[in-house]
C-alpha cells in the first residue's frame, strides 16, 4: 500500500457515485435501486432509521462486501479503488491496545516501518486532532472523545479521498460530542475530503453536512442541501425548520413516535 | 518519636522535610516487599522454636539449622549445586522443547482451520492422559536417560501453552482485525502487530501453568528414574535415612518453583504494560 506517496497533502475529495446499487442477503433486500452521486469535497450526513441500509451502503462503499448488482464508481473517471481512497470511522475506535498513539496512527499509513516520513505523517495527523503531546500514551489511559480523535487521525493520515463516517460520534457523552462535531468540521474544511457520515442524530446531521440524505427501505427518499452558514447555529430558525421536516419525513412511516431519534 | 520529629520540624523544616519524605519513600516499597514474606519466615521460625525446645523430634522433621547446615555440607561437597544444575538443565531444555512445540502448533491451529482439523483431536486425545502415567513407559523406551525426563517434562508443559495460544489466537478482537484488514495491512503485520499481541495475555496464563506442572512432572520422574538431579538426591537420602537431605530436596524445589513463577511475572508486566491491570495509576 503506497497511497499515502501517491496523494499530496491536502489533496482534496474525490467524487463518488452509486449507480442502481443493489444488495441482498438472502431473500432480505437492504438496499434496491439506490442512487447517490456526491462531489468532491462533499460533506453529505446519511439518515435513516435502524436497518434502512445506510450502513451496509458504507460497507459496499469500502469494499467489505460486494454488492448483488449496480456499481460504486470512485475518483474522477470512476475507477479508483476503495482500498487506495476510502478510510473508514467506526462508532468503537478500534485503536490497538498494546500500541502507543503514534503506533496507532501509523496504522493508519498501512504497511511499513517508522520511517521519518511516516512518523513525520503520524504526528502531524495527531497535532491536527489536538494530541500532539499524548503520542506515546496507551490508549487505555484516553478518554472516550480522545480515543475518537486518535481514529481520526488514523483514517486521515493517509490523506484519503474518500472518508466514510459510521456513526463516528454515538458513544459519546453530549459535550465531548459537540466537541467533535466541530472538530470533525475544521479537519474537513483543511483538508477537504469528501465525507459520508452516516448518524442517527438529526441535528448532527444538519449541523455537519452539505446534503442530508435520507434512506428508508433501502432507497434515497429525501436529498436535501443545507444551505446555512457555518459554523451552524443550532438555534436558528432555519436550522429548525429543517430538523422538523427531516424530522417529519422519519416519522411519517413510524408506527410510534418512541421509535424515532 | 512523633513530638520529637515535630520539635524538629519547628526548628529546621527543611531538613526534617527533607529526611521524613525519605524514610517514606524508603518505607514503602520495602513494607510490601516484606508483607508476603511474613508468613513463611514466621513458620520457620515456629518450627526452629519447636525442634529446639524438643516438641518435635529431629527423627521425625529435623530443625531450619539443620536442613542449613545440610545444605552447607552438600554445597563443599559440591553435591547440591551439581544436582541443582542437573535439574534445572531438565526443566529449562524440557520446557524449551515442549514450551515452543505447543506455542507453534497453538499459532497453526488458532490460524489456519486446515491445520486445527488436521491436529486438534489428536492432542485433545494426548491431553487426556496423565502425562506421569507414561513413566512406565518411558522407562522402557528411554531407561533412566535424560531422553526420559525430557520427553516427560515436554509432554507435561505442551498442553497448557498449546491450549492458551491457541485460545488467545481465536480471541482476539475481530473488530481489529478487521480494521486493520481495511488499512490495507498484510498478513505478515496483522500477525505482528494484532493477533500475537492480542493473544499474549492468554499465553502467559498457559506460561505460568506450564511452569508449575513442569516441576511437577520433572520431581516425579526424577525420584522414580534417575541417577542426578535434587529428586535423585531426596531418594537416595531417604534410603539413609539422612531427613535434612530430604527436607533440604523440597525445599529447593519451592524456591525454584517461586523464581519461576517470578520470573514468569516479570516478563509478563514487562510485555503487557500496555494492559489496565498492569498499569501502575
Amino acid at each position: 500500500m503506497s497511497f499515502a506517496d501517491v496523494r499530496d497533502d491536502g489533496a482534496g475529495g474525490l467524487a463518488l457515485e452509486a449507480r442502481r446499487v443493489e444488495k441482498a442477503f438472502g431473500e432480505k433486500r437492504v438496499l434496491r435501486g439506490f442512487d447517490l452521486s456526491v462531489a468532491p469535497g462533499e460533506f453529505v450526513s446519511i439518515v435513516g432509521r435502524s436497518g434502512c441500509g445506510k450502513s451496509t451502503f458504507l460497507r459496499l462503499l469500502t469494499e467489505l462486501d460486494v454488492p448483488t448488482a449496480g456499481r460504486i464508481l470512485l475518483g474522477p473517471d470512476g475507477s479508483a479503488t476503495a482500498a487506495s481512497v476510502v478510510r473508514m470511522m467506526y462508532q468503537e475506535p478500534r485503536l490497538l491496545p498494546w500500541a502507543s498513539v503514534l503506533d496507532n496512527v501509523l496504522i493508519g499509513l498501512g504497511d511499513g516501518g517508522r520511517s521519518a516520513g511516516r512518523l513525520a505523517s503520524a504526528r502531524s495527523a495527531l497535532a491536527a486532532v489536538g494530541l500532539a503531546d499524548r503520542e506515546r500514551e496507551w490508549p487505555a489511559v484516553l478518554s472516550g472523545g480522545q480515543r475518537q480523535r486518535v481514529a481520526l487521525a488514523r483514517a486521515l493520515v493517509s490523506n484519503p479521498g474518500i472518508l466514510a463516517l459510521d456513526e463516528p460520534l454515538g458513544a459519546l457523552d453530549a459535550l465531548t460530542r459537540i466537541e467533535m462535531q466541530s472538530l470533525l468540521e475544521s479537519v474537513w474544511q483543511s483538508k477537504r475530503f469528501t465525507a459520508l457520515m452516516v448518524t442517527h442524530d438529526v441535528p448532527e446531521a444538519i449541523a455537519l453536512g452539505d446534503r442530508v440524505v435520507l434512506i428508508e427501505d433501502g432507497s434515497v427518499t429525501l436529498d436535501i442541501a443545507v444551505d446555512l452558514p457555518r459554523p451552524r447555529q443550532r438555534g436558528s430558525q432555519a436550522f429548525g425548520s429543517l430538523e422538523a421536516r427531516l424530522l417529519d419525513q422519519l416519522m411519517r412511516r413510524a408506527d410510534s413516535p418512541a421509535g424515532v431519534v | 518519636m512523633t513530638t520529637s520529629s515535630a520539635a524538629i520540624d519547628l526548628r529546621r523544616p527543611e531538613v526534617s522535610a527533607g529526611s521524613r519524605s525519605h524514610t517514606k519513600r524508603v518505607a514503602v516499597p520495602s513494607l510490601a516487599a516484606v508483607v508476603p514474606w511474613l508468613i513463611p519466615v514466621s513458620l520457620i521460625c515456629i518450627w526452629q522454636a519447636g525442634s529446639s525446645l524438643g516438641f518435635v523430634s529431629t527423627q521425625f522433621l529435623p530443625s531450619p539449622t539443620d536442613v542449613i547446615a545440610a545444605a552447607y555440607a552438600l554445597t563443599m561437597t559440591g553435591e547440591l549445586p551439581t544436582h541443582i544444575a542437573v535439574s534445572f538443565q531438565r526443566a529449562a531444555s524440557g520446557f524449551l522443547l515442549g514450551g515452543s512445540l505447543a506455542f507453534v502448533f497453538g499459532l497453526l491451529n488458532g490460524l489456519s482451520r486446515t491445520s486445527e482439523l488436521l491436529t486438534d483431536t489428536t492432542f485433545q486425545m494426548i491431553r487426556n492422559v496423565p502425562n506421569l502415567a507414561l513413566i512406565p513407559l518411558v522407562i522402557l523406551w528411554f531407561g533412566v536417560d535424560e531422553g526420559a525426563k525430557l520427553f516427560l517434562t515436554s509432554i507435561g508443559v505442551f498442553f497448557p501453552i498449546y491450549i492458551n495460544t491457541f485460545h488467545g489466537v481465536r480471541t482476539v478482537d475481530a473488530q481489529l482485525i478487521e480494521m486493520a484488514r481495511s488499512y490495507g495491512i498484510g498478513r505478515l503485520n496483522l500477525f505482528l502487530k494484532v493477533i500475537l499481541p492480542g493473544a499474549l495475555p492468554s499465553i502467559f496464563v498457559g506460561v505460568r501453568f506450564a511452569l508449575g506442572i513442569m516441576w511437577l512432572t520433572l520431581i516425579v520422574a526424577e525420584t522414580i528414574a534417575a541417577k542426578s538431579g535434587i529428586g535423585y538426591m531426596a531418594m537416595n537420602a531417604r534410603e539413609f535415612m539422612l531427613i535434612d537431605v530430604v527436607v533440604l530436596s523440597i525445599v529447593v524445589y519451592a524456591l525454584f518453583g517461586k523464581l519461576a513463577d517470578v520470573t514468569a511475572r516479570a516478563l509478563e508486566r514487562r510485555t503487557l504494560s500496555w494492559h489496565p491491570s498492569y498499569q501502575k495509576v
